[in-house]
């Protein structure tokens, strides 16, 4: 590993047009992955603030879910380091130097970072309650009431107080896919990541997924989301990053971006989605 | 188009109503066929007066017969606890990125699924032949600790070991399966979660393989228990040496093996209900919650 530590320090503000820039809460920097040597992330960049909200987009297969998963290193990048407020995943820090680290500190590490799937991927034997009590109780050592509180909170907030003990199951899929949402937020992630999360609910479900990260980056969540629901990023993203061929085309403000992107494939790309 | 579907329709009409009545008038005929057949067979069985019958009530709780349960019945348990154990260490090492250590349990499976108990039976019974001391050798250096193959390696020490390592290779294979269906989304959001690796398999990946194995699980007992007749051929006093014992003296081979027989339905019975419950509780489990107004009228 070549990187140096100093990367965590806020890289050229010129991708972002982030006036003030303030320090990243998260910053990648050349991330690389191939699958059997098809590259398919040619060295990413990407410097997310506080409490912003980013929306991915970009055609099928041009890597959007392989970057999210290098983000919080579901995927393990063949090259690059994704620092999370300030900690670099996978590594820690010995005489300054960055040594990889086990896969039981790397998960602890990954706490922070919550994330959401297309197929929400409930725990299928567990009840809802359960669902949100595990990881804060065995990874945050949360007390059973305090780990009951707050998943009681957090139904409520997406508005299924009264499936506590419904199994996922029996559940519609936009209730499971909020109830996956309550999940990761139940570790008070510091960043949510989003992977195409409406793209398995039918047309009548959307709406109440989208309410619920609406308000969610309303209250300052920072959020990364790949997301093929045009009208949503361009009312809630604070950037847009069009991804084609594994890497970054363009990134710009919603407005400028659905005025008329700076790329001719950009251009190509929106005309296709809208 | 709407004049050839209604009267498409119209024919289905006509033609409903008797086509129905005919098939239930068959359901009835088979059922009344399918008792006489029966009635016939337990009538015929009980006639006939090789069967012996007032021989199969003494017998049946003979100390002797009942000692030969507890031997099956003892060595199907231990047998199958010890494969259970075994089964998911073998699964481990399969599944496992070390090629040498997945080579090793493929090619485990591989020998004791595709020898017939009934020969790995005979080949640990007759180890001694093979090796009449056993000890741990060092070439050049001699043996350490070596003690008579046929001292340790008695007849029930050959069944279980027989028994066990067989039983190992089949369950390796379906603990295997029960992992390989869970779905990778569930390890993803426990990883996503923070869980260590450990955590993921306790809490997420194993309860949900246990399930998806647990029917096969109880069908593999079934199966055992009769395997373990085959100890007979190392003069094991199984249910069924026991019987053989008692018959090669009196002659009464059918009642006894009438004997024998109630006795595995008996254990198979008692299994299966075991199972199901088991089965039920676990289904229960995921499914409690599915029709919360029914249950609240209950
Ligand atoms: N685990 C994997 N093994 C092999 N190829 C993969 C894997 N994951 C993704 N790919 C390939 O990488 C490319 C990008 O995939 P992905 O990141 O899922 O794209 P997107 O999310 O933008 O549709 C695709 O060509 C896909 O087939
Ligand atoms: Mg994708």
């Amino acid at each position: 590993m070549t990187t140096s530590y100093s990367l965590i320090k806020p890289a050229d503000p010129s991708g972002a047009d982030s006036p003030d820039s303030p320090d990243p809460i998260v910053s990648a920097r050349g991330l690389v992955k191939s699958f059997g040597g098809h590259r398919v992330l040619h060295g990413v960049d990407l410097d997310v603030a506080p409490g912003e909200t980013v929306c991915v987009i970009g055609p099928s297969g041009s890597g959007k879910s392989t970057l999210l998963r290098c983000l919080n290193r579901l995927e393990t990048p063949d090259a690059g380091l994704c620092v999370i407020d300030g900690v670099p995943l996978g590594y820690a820090a010995r005489n300054g130097a960055l040594v990889e680290v086990g896969a039981a500190e790397l998960a602890a590490q990954r706490a922070a970072v919550g994330m959401v799937f297309q197929g929400f991927n409930l725990f299928a034997h567990m009840t809802v309650r359960q669902n949100l009590v595990e990881a804060p109780r065995s990874v945050l050592g949360l007390s059973r009431r305090e780990a009951d509180e707050r998943a009681g909170d957090l139904l409520a907030r997406v508005g299924l107080a009264d499936k506590m003990e419904a199994y996922p199951e029996t559940l519609s899929g936009g209730q499971q896919q909020r109830v996956a949402i309550a999940r990761a937020l139940a570790m008070r992630p510091k960043v949510m990541l989003f992977d195409e999360p409406t793209s398995a609910l039918d047309p009548e479900m959307v709406d109440e997924v989208l309410t619920v990260m609406r308000d969610l980056a309303a209250e300052g969540m920072t959020m990364i989301l790949v997301t093929h629901e045009m009208g949503f990023a361009r009312d809630v993203a604070d950037r847009i990053v069009l991804m084609d061929h594994g890497a970054v085309l363009e990134q710009s403000s919603p407005r400028q971006f659905f005025a008329r992107p700076a790329t001719q494939r950009g251009r190509t790309f929106l005309e296709k989605v809208l | 188009m709407t004049i050839i579907s209604s009267a498409a329709s119209r024919l289905d009409v006509l033609h409903a109503m008797p086509r129905r009545g005919r098939r239930r008038l068959w359901i009835v005929a088979v059922n009344v066929v399918v008792v006489l057949v029966l009635a016939w067979m337990v009538v015929g069985a009980a006639l006939t007066p090789g069967f012996e019958w007032r021989l199969v009530g003494p017998y049946l709780f003979d100390s002797r017969i009942l000692t030969g349960v507890l031997v099956s019945v003892g060595m199907t348990l231990a047998s199958m606890a010890m494969a259970i154990v075994l089964g998911v260490g073998v699964a481990a090492l399969r599944m496992s990125s070390v090629r040498a250590a997945a080579g090793a349990a493929t090619a485990f499976i591989w020998v004791f699924r595709a020898i017939p108990m009934l020969v790995q039976l005979l080949f640990w019974y007759n180890l001694a032949a093979l090796f009449p001391t056993l000890g741990l050798g060092f070439p050049g250096l001699g043996t350490v600790g070596g003690v008579s193959t046929n001292e340790v390696i008695g007849p029930l020490t050959a069944a279980l070991i027989g028994l066990t390592l067989h039983e190992t290779a089949y369950l390796a294979e379906i603990v295997r399966g029960g992992f390989a269906a869970v779905p990778t989304g569930q390890r993803e959001a426990a990883a996503a979660l923070g869980l260590s690796p450990w955590r993921t398999f306790r809490r997420v990946v194993w309860p949900q393989a246990f399930r998806i194995v647990i029917p096969s699980l109880g069908n593999q007992v079934i199966s055992l228990l009769k395997a373990t007749s085959l100890v007979s051929v190392i003069a094991l006093a199984d249910l069924l040496y026991s019987a053989q014992l008692i018959y090669a003296a009196n002659y009464r081979t059918i009642p006894l093996l009438v004997v024998v027989s109630i006795w595995y339905m008996v254990i198979t019975g008692v299994l299966s209900l075991a199972q199901s419950w088991l089965e039920r509780r676990l289904g229960d489990r995921s499914h409690r919650i599915a029709a919360p107004t029914e249950e609240g009228a209950l």
